[in-house]
């Protein structure tokens, strides 16, 4: 049976590395197609805020990308 | 800087700006037993005024110099981190003076008015807190 202890781990992007296969998109441009603020964009890029499940899904869809090709989830050890 | 962080950090110096000297100013009155109502009524109203006023002014600044955007999931979630912390302090320091008002202080005598001052230094603390954590939040990212 598997461990019954919560699953930690954290969450990382490849939001930046998007932006610039895109036609080098700036990071206001992505927070405009995504109904944010840049500061939001800035924050969510460095990892320091977690979007929601709303906002990760219309950031994938900026990029056309499926959601685990712009977010991964690394569990802790 | 975002105009709601700007907005954070006006309201955390006019605060400062206002109550530090305010109770400076009470609890000197305090201890030289000149704690009247008139004299506080006035001073509080006074303290009233002139904190909309600098907080009027300090918006009107900072709408011209930098366009308002709607509030987003992390400005809401920055405003709910910050309205806990702000209940957390305003509940400690409430229960803070449920638990030590009733011993009694020789030489000073707790009246109404001093109480009500200790409530409106509670209420003050906890908005410090509120604009502190805004603040934190916005410069950490989140």
């Amino acid at each position: 049976m598997a461990g019954t202890a919560p699953v930690a781990g954290e969450i990382s992007n490849q939001i930046r590395r998007l932006r610039f296969d895109a036609g080098e998109m700036t990071q206001q441009q992505l927070a405009d197609r995504a109904g944010v603020t840049r500061q939001t964009i800035i924050a969510v890029e460095a990892a320091k805020y977690s979007p929601s499940l709303e906002l990760a899904f219309r950031i994938a869809q900026v990029f056309r990308k499926p959601l685990e090709e712009v977010f991964q989830y690394q569990p802790k050890a | 800087m975002l105009y709601r962080e700007k907005s954070a950090w006006i309201c955390l110096a006019i605060t400062l700006f206002i109550f530090v000297p305010y109770f400076g100013h009470v609890l000197q009155l305090f201890a030289d037993g000149e704690l009247t109502r008139p004299v506080v009524l006035d001073y509080f109203l006074g303290a009233l005024f002139a904190q909309a006023m600098l907080t009027i002014a300090g918006h009107v600044v900072i709408s011209l110099r930098a366009r308002q955007e709607r509030a987003d999931e992390r400005d809401k979630a920055i405003e709910a981190r910050s309205l806990r912390v702000s209940y957390w302090v305003l509940t400690v320091a409430l229960w803070t003076l449920i638990t030590c008002l009733p011993m009694r202080v020789t030489g000073y005598s707790i009246t109404p008015l001093f109480i009500s001052q200790l409530l409106l230094l509670a209420w003050v603390l906890g908005e410090l807190a509120k604009y502190i954590a805004q603040v934190v939040s916005y410069r950490r990212g989140y």
